[in-house]
């Protein structure tokens, strides 16, 4: 079993976000070694993980679980380009994504499709998407079960769209400074 | 002054109708009658006006036959499930509203995994989904029938940058009481007697459905006894013939010689039964059944088939996991049986058609139920947005299609590469081909 990485700056979070954050990490202690990112500089404070460490943990052969509820409220619908560019390149980069509950499960699912994140290779394997996609209702032995299996998807699939995605998000992040 | 209102059906509307057609046509009778200053026209490839419930304010437009683009420039207000690609430029200056009544995510990749192989199925699955967005991007509107769906293509409309109305608009039952007017099945049909049960398969069998487990589970009740039957209507879609007749329908078929029950206890109605036909059918029957795979297909979809069974007072027998299947559970319209448990769906069978007081319960549920679903209902967001909307006074800003730009152009050089890769003719070289020629013949000032 590889280190689990969880994306979402916890530390920096209060009431039911951080609640969630913490139960969740507990319980995938006791059967994975959860890594948190060494770079605090990088996250802390911040609504994602910076896309060059998000990179680097991905590239470390790691799987990131990007667990939407950490999410301020009203950011996963935000449709505004440069949080626009930042959620598409979050999504780009995690190996599992971990909602709500159904309803925000269905909208990430035809955020995906559009993105061209669920690739027919992808949907062969998992025709529900349910290791892929998963809500917080089924608990975490339900994201154990999943990040045991194969990952979902493979970087030749994704490279392509997480180029792109990446270089717009930095293109929009340069032009705001 | 009325408005110009049209709606384009991509299935024939007629005698013989799929959901696209009926739902079209639904939807020509419920507009002529609540927006009666408004010119309604109806387009699809074929059109029968000949049709019982055909409205008189309607006009009717065969595409196949005559052109598309004259009624689409007159349009105020055009309704396609989707708007054909040559008609894009006309949206500066026309309201669309896009009425995508299945995920059609779900439902493209399930046949993109059935069709094709290799790099032709990662293209053809590139050329559909941007014709999917492409459709999001240029609609006012979007419509879908349930609200899973409708998460979902909001989710599809946020990551492309744009906020749009998505509304849900259930495909209704029809709305006139069932009539038989003759006997079809039993004590007609060699092999079905008057005093046996029958069991209907309304609808094609495309690759997502599971007859397999439904064959299983009539093989097991036919070892004990022989008064069930089973009729499959309709095979091949009208105007779609290679959707119905495939792998998943003839592997049926072959299931069905194998197991020694065709004939017997099974039925196959090839072609597709009359829409008017159709209550003959249904009301000879004891039950519905459908069975299909669980996957994202079937978990987004509105099986519109169910419809029919609704306003039939027909109990339903179906697989978990959509939509209608949990309102078939949570209403007491009939059971729901876990995905490919043959054992369960023969249970389920036996008990139903066993129970006379329980099918008697749940025909009172589905009568109680389906005042919800009358197409007047159901399209009312549609009939909202048509009368409430202002329509663009001057052509709209350039933006319209610039947002839909990216997506025209994957599509397009998808669609050609596919075509090119399995050696079929390039459809925009073909259009190309076809306006040059036309501009030679003005040149030479002949008549185009």
């Amino acid at each position: 079993m590889r280190v689990v990485l969880f994306v979402g700056p916890w530390w920096g979070l209060e009431g039911d976000r951080a609640g969630w954050a913490k139960a969740l990490t507990s319980e995938l202690m006791a059967y994975a070694q959860v890594e948190i990112g060494r770079d605090g500089k990088d996250v802390l404070g911040k609504v994602v993980i910076s896309p060059a460490l998000n990179l680097r943990l991905a590239l470390g052969a790691r799987r990131t679980v990007l667990d939407t509820r950490l999410w301020e409220p009203g950011w996963l619908t935000d449709a505004s380009r440069d949080r626009r560019a930042w959620r598409d390149l979050q999504l780009c980069l995690a190996h599992h994504v971990l909602c709500r509950g159904p309803g925000e499960r269905d909208y990430i699912i035809g955020a995906l499709f559009a993105l061209g994140l669920i690739t027919p290779q992808l949907y062969r394997r998992d025709p529900l998407l349910a290791s892929y996609v998963l809500t917080a209702e089924e608990g975490p032995s339900a994201l154990q079960g999943s990040l045991r299996g194969p990952s979902p998807w493979q970087w030749r699939h994704r490279l392509p769209l997480l180029l792109r995605k990446g270089a717009l998000a930095l293109l929009i992040s340069g032009h705001q400074r | 002054m009325g408005r110009h209102i049209l709606i384009i059906s991509p299935g024939d509307v007629g005698r013989y109708m799929s959901a696209p057609g009926i739902r079209a046509f639904h939807m020509a009778q419920v507009l002529a009658q609540r927006l009666p200053q408004d010119h309604i026209t109806l387009a699809a490839p074929r059109v029968d006006v000949q049709v019982p419930g055909f409205p008189a304010r309607v006009s009717a437009l065969s595409y196949t036959a005559e052109p598309l683009l004259p009624a689409a420039q007159e349009a105020d207000i055009i309704i396609a499930n989707f708007l054909p690609v040559r008609l894009i430029p006309l949206v500066r200056e026309k309201l669309l509203v896009v009425d995508l009544f299945a995920q059609y995510f779900a439902e493209w990749m399930e046949l993109t995994l059935h069709e094709h192989q290799g790099l032709g199925r990662h293209l053809s699955w590139l050329e559909r989904r941007a014709y999917i967005a492409l459709q999001l991007a240029l609609a006012d509107m979007v419509m879908c029938s349930n609200e899973r769906q409708r998460q979902s293509y909001i989710g599809a409309l946020a990551s492309m940058g744009l906020r749009k109305p998505v509304v849900v608009a259930l495909h209704g039952i029809r709305p006139d009481p069932p009539v038989k007017r003759r006997a079809v099945l039993k004590g007609v049909r060699p092999g079905i007697a008057p005093t046996d049960k029958v069991l209907i398969w309304n609808g094609g069998t495309t690759d997502w459905y599971d007859p397999d487990s439904f064959l299983l589970a009539l093989h097991t009740i036919a070892q004990r006894r022989g008064d069930v039957k089973a009729v499959f209507l309709g095979a091949t879609y009208p105007n779609v013939p290679r959707l119905g007749w495939g792998k998943r329908f003839r592997s049926a078929l072959e299931a069905a010689h194998q197991l020694g029950l065709y004939g017997a206890t099974v039925f196959f109605q090839f072609g597709w039964v009359p829409y008017d036909e159709v209550p003959d059918y249904l009301l000879e029957a004891e039950a519905g059944v459908c069975t299909y795979m669980y996957h994202l297909e079937t978990y987004y979809s509105l099986r519109t088939r169910f419809m029919d069974l609704f306003w039939a007072g027909l109990p339903i027998i179906c697989t978990r996991g959509d939509f209608l299947a949990d309102l078939i559970e949570r209403e007491g319209l009939g059971i729901a049986v876990p995905p490919g448990n043959h054992k369960a769906l023969a249970e389920a069978i036996l008990r139903l058609l066993d129970d006379d007081s329980l099918r008697s319960r749940m025909r009172q549920n589905i009568q109680r139920v389906r005042e919800r679903f009358s197409w007047e209902k159901t399209l009312e967001p549609l009939i909202q947005f048509c009368r409430n909307v202002s329509l663009p006074k001057r052509p709209r800003n350039r933006r319209v299609l610039l947002r839909a730009l990216p997506w025209a152009v994957n599509y397009l050089a998808t669609r050609s590469l596919r075509e090119m890769l399995r050696g079929e003719e390039v459809w925009v070289l073909h259009r190309v081909r076809r306006v040059a020629t036309r501009l030679g013949r003005l040149l030479e000032g002949e008549r185009p």
